[in-house]
C-alpha cells in the first residue's frame, strides 16, 4: 500500500485544481513562496551566523535574534501558507519527487533543532554576554541550522523543476 | 552595436550555449543564485528595518550595517556570477520579457541606492540620521529590492 492515492486526492480536490489550472492564482503564490523565504530564512541566517560566532560576536546574542524574531515568524507563516497551497496544487508530483522527500527530511530536522534549542540550551542564551565563543552545543544548533535550511532551499528549487 | 547585438553576444557565447544544452547546469545555478538571494534579502532587510526604526534598535544603525555588510556582499556576488550566466543561457529569451526591463529597472536603481544614499545613511550617528532619512532611505531599499525578486519571478511566468 503506498500513500500516492491519498497524494492524488488532494491534488484532484477543487481547491487543488483551481490552483494546479490558474495562470494567474499559481504564480501569485510561487512568487509570495519565494520573497518570504528570502525574507525569513534570510533572518534565519543571521540568527545562525551569529549563533556559530561569525556575526556580532560582541553582542549577546538575544539582541541580535529577538527583535527579528517577529519579522522571522511573520515571513515564516507566509512561506509555509503559501508553501501548503503549492502542495496541494501539486501533491502528485510531489510524492513522486524524490528531492521533495529530501526537502520534507530537512524541514523536519530544522523544525526539531530550533524546538530543541529553544527548549534547552536557548532559554539560558539572555546570560550569554560578552561571549565570543558561545557554548558548544549552541554553535552546534547554528550550524545544524544553516546547512538544514540551505539544504530545504536547493531541494525546493529543485522538486520544481521536476529533475531527478 | 545595438542593446539587441549585445543580448545575441550573451545568447551565442559559449558560456550560454552549454549551459542551455546541459541539463543541470541551469537548475544547479538558480540554486545558487536562490541562495544569494537569502543573504542578499535577508541581510538588506535586517538593515533597512534598523534604518527605519525597527529590527534591532538596541545597536547603532552603523554598527548594524558594518556587522551584516560581509553577508551582503556575499550574496551581492552570488547573485551577480550566477545570475550573468543564467543570463546567457536565455539573453534572447530576456530580450523579449516583459518582466526582464521591470528587474534590472530595480537592480540598478537599488544599487544606485546602496552605495550612495544608502551607504552614507548608515555609516551615521544615529543622533545626525534624524527621523526622516533612516526611514526614506529604508524604505525605499526594501521596496526596490522587492521589485527585483518580484519582477526577477515574474520572468519566468510572462
Amino acid at each position: 500500500m503506498t500513500l500516492l492515492p491519498l497524494f492524488e486526492w488532494i491534488q484532484n480536490t477543487t481547491i487543488g485544481t483551481s490552483i494546479r489550472e490558474s495562470l494567474v492564482v499559481f504564480p501569485i503564490i510561487e512568487t509570495v513562496h519565494v520573497i518570504s523565504l528570502a525574507f525569513s530564512i534570510g533572518l534565519i541566517l543571521i540568527t545562525d551566523l551569529r549563533l556559530i560566532g561569525v556575526l556580532m560576536p560582541g553582542e549577546r546574542p538575544v539582541d541580535v535574534t529577538a527583535p527579528l524574531k517577529r519579522w522571522m515568524l511573520a515571513g515564516f507563516a507566509l512561506m509555509f501558507s503559501s508553501g501548503l497551497l503549492l502542495f496541494w496544487a501539486e501533491a502528485a508530483k510531489c510524492y513522486k519527487s524524490p528531492a521533495f522527500r529530501f526537502k520534507m527530511l530537512f524541514l523536519l530536522l530544522a523544525g526539531l533543532n530550533a524546538l530543541f534549542f529553544e527548549s534547552t540550551i536557548g532559554r539560558h542564551s539572555a546570560s550569554w554576554e560578552g561571549m565570543i565563543a558561545l557554548p558548544r552545543r549552541a554553535r552546534f544548533a547554528g550550524w545544524a541550522s544553516l546547512i538544514c535550511w540551505i539544504c530545504v532551499v536547493a531541494f525546493g528549487r529543485w522538486t520544481a523543476y521536476g529533475l531527478n | 552595436m545595438n542593446v539587441m547585438g549585445i543580448f545575441q553576444w550573451f545568447e551565442n557565447s559559449g558560456i550560454g550555449t552549454s549551459i542551455r544544452a546541459s541539463t543541470y547546469d541551469f537548475a544547479i545555478l538558480e540554486c545558487f543564485h536562490l541562495l544569494g538571494m537569502v543573504c542578499l534579502l535577508g541581510s538588506l532587510f535586517a538593515i533597512d528595518l534598523r534604518l527605519m526604526g525597527l529590527g534591532m534598535t538596541r545597536q547603532p544603525v552603523a554598527k548594524v550595517a558594518a556587522s551584516l555588510a560581509p553577508v551582503t556582499w556575499i550574496g551581492l556576488c552570488t547573485m551577480i556570477v550566477t545570475g550573468l550566466l543564467l543570463f546567457s543561457s536565455e539573453a534572447m529569451k530576456c530580450y523579449e520579457n516583459a518582466a526582464f526591463p521591470w528587474k534590472m529597472g530595480c537592480l540598478f536603481s537599488g544599487l544606485l541606492l546602496y552605495f550612495t544614499l544608502h551607504r552614507w545613511v548608515s555609516r551615521l550617528d544615529d543622533a545626525r540620521i534624524g527621523p526622516v532619512w533612516g526611514k526614506v532611505v529604508g524604505a525605499l531599499s526594501l521596496a526596490l529590492w522587492f521589485g527585483v525578486a518580484l519582477a526577477g519571478r515574474a520572468i519566468a511566468f510572462v
